[in-house]
Parts: structure tokens; C-alpha cells; sequence
């Protein structure tokens, strides 16, 4: 019963994320046409004045939303955050190698950092 | 641009957060065996020679890792602790194979010196009511 409401779950969550993902993955030019086609039904022509200038064309929008993990500052991101788990390791591991001097000739040594 | 600024402050925060440096002291002590412990008699039946250290953390045990037949005269060992401060004290048992103790000596409070060896000593002697004429000294003290 678990496992269903599981595997119902996973299937829910990957559609939410797979849905905009493949709207976002949609190419660049049938975009810019959706785009202009909202833009190229004529407005209804009103007789006006010559004086007046004609109205202007609206400039097609382009569309240059990348994919998150084509954005610079997401692998600047990865590599902090990658960078500082490496840094943090390394400094608590040094700390913990830290130990006590050698054990002197012909003494049983014992205590902290030692065997009991 | 500022998206990775507060990742970068924050891993620069962690990493200055590690564990800090570990100071460890120490106490080397010499233990002398008396040498009015019988070495025909009690000696051989010397098995183990246990060492209980009272810490202001508590007690912590140890072994000389004394050989059964070949017990000498003078022992070393070397006690290693991160505290810092606090008095320690030392006491070594010789016990038979029955766990019976069979000699005992302790060490006086030694205060610990942060990042230094403090020296000690103590001496092993016999417990009373061992020895051949165990017999005899426990009857003259119920008289």
C-alpha cells in the first residue's frame, strides 16, 4: 500500500517536473512564432490623420530563457558549494589526525588518543 | 551575479568552524616494586598489573602488561589526556590469576600541566595479608 501511494507520488512529482521542463525545452524559433503571431493580427485600420506617424511595429520578444543548468551562475554554485564540503573535509579531517607524541622506549603508554 | 555570494559566505563561515586544535598532556610515571615482595613466593603468582587512573572525567584503567614469572623491578608508563587542567592519580595493583590483589601502590594528586609531561612516581608493595607469613601476621593481629 505504501509502495502504491510511493510510486503514485514519484510518478506526480516527476510529471510536475518533466511538464515545464519540456515547455521550457521547446525551440527557440516555434516560440518566437507563437509569439508573433499574437502580434501579427492587424489592428483595425481608423482612418488617421497623414500627419500622424504610423503606429509602430511591435518588436519581436526574444525568448533567452536557458535552462537553469545552462546559467553560468548555477555551476559558480556548484563549484562553491562542491568546493566547501571539500574545504570543510579536509580541515576536520587534519584535526582529527592530530595525536599524542610517540609512545618513549620501554613505556606502556595509554590514554586519550591512545589505545586502553 | 548574487545568487552564489550567500553560498560563498556561508561555506567560508563552516569552514572556519572545524574542531579546535586537540593540546595533549601528560604524565610519566615510574613504578618501583618493592623489593620485600617475596620473589620465590608472591612474584610467580603475579598475573596481571592493572592501572586505574582517577581523572577529573573519571576513572580510566590501563595495563603495564607485566609478564607472569618475569616480574621486574621497575615499570614506566605514560598517561596521555586532553583536559586541560585538574589533578590525576595513579594506582597500580598486582593481581594473582584469581584477581586476588596482591600488591598495590599509589601515586599522590599530580596536577596536570597543559601541553607538558609531568613526572611521578610510585612504589608497589605488598597488600596486606600476602605473603608466607600471612598466616601468622593476621593470627598476632587478632590477638
Amino acid at each position: 500500500m505504501k509502495l502504491t501511494r510511493s510510486v503514485a507520488l514519484t510518478v506526480a512529482v516527476a510529471f510536475l517536473c518533466v511538464v515545464p521542463a519540456a515547455q521550457a525545452r521547446q525551440p527557440l524559433p516555434q516560440r518566437l512564432l507563437l509569439v508573433q503571431a499574437d502580434v501579427d493580427d492587424p489592428p483595425p485600420r481608423e482612418e488617421t490623420n497623414p500627419a500622424t506617424p504610423p503606429p509602430r511595429q511591435p518588436k519581436p520578444i526574444v525568448d533567452d530563457a536557458r535552462p537553469f543548468h545552462k546559467q553560468w551562475w548555477f555551476w559558480a554554485l556548484a563549484a562553491v558549494v562542491v568546493g566547501g564540503t571539500v574545504a570543510i573535509g579536509v580541515a576536520t579531517y587534519s584535526s582529527d589526525k592530530k595525536l599524542p607524541h610517540p609512545c618513549p622506549a620501554d613505556t606502556v603508554c595509554f590514554g586519550d588518543g591512545r589505545g586502553r | 551575479m548574487r545568487a552564489p555570494l550567500p553560498f560563498i559566505l556561508g561555506a567560508a563561515a563552516l569552514a572556519g568552524c572545524g574542531p579546535t586544535d586537540v593540546t595533549y598532556s601528560y604524565f610519566a610515571i615510574t613504578v618501583d616494586v618493592d623489593p620485600r615482595i617475596e620473589p620465590e613466593e608472591v612474584r610467580p603468582m603475579i598475573d596481571t598489573c592493572p592501572v586505574v587512573v582517577e581523572t577529573p572525567r573519571g576513572e580510566v584503567g590501563g595495563d603495564l602488561h607485566c609478564v607472569r614469572n618475569r616480574i621486574g623491578d621497575r615499570y614506566k608508563f605514560e598517561f596521555s589526556t586532553t583536559l586541560t587542567s585538574g589533578s590525576f592519580k595513579f594506582t597500580v595493583l598486582m593481581k594473582d590469576r584469581n584477581l586476588k590483589v596482591l600488591a598495590r601502590g599509589e601515586s599522590p594528586q599530580l596536577g596536570l600541566v597543559p601541553g607538558q609531561t609531568v613526572p611521578g612516581s610510585l612504589t608497589v608493595s605488598m597488600a596486606p595479608g600476602v605473603g608466607p607469613d600471612a598466616g601468622a601476621r593476621a593470627g598476632a593481629g587478632d590477638r
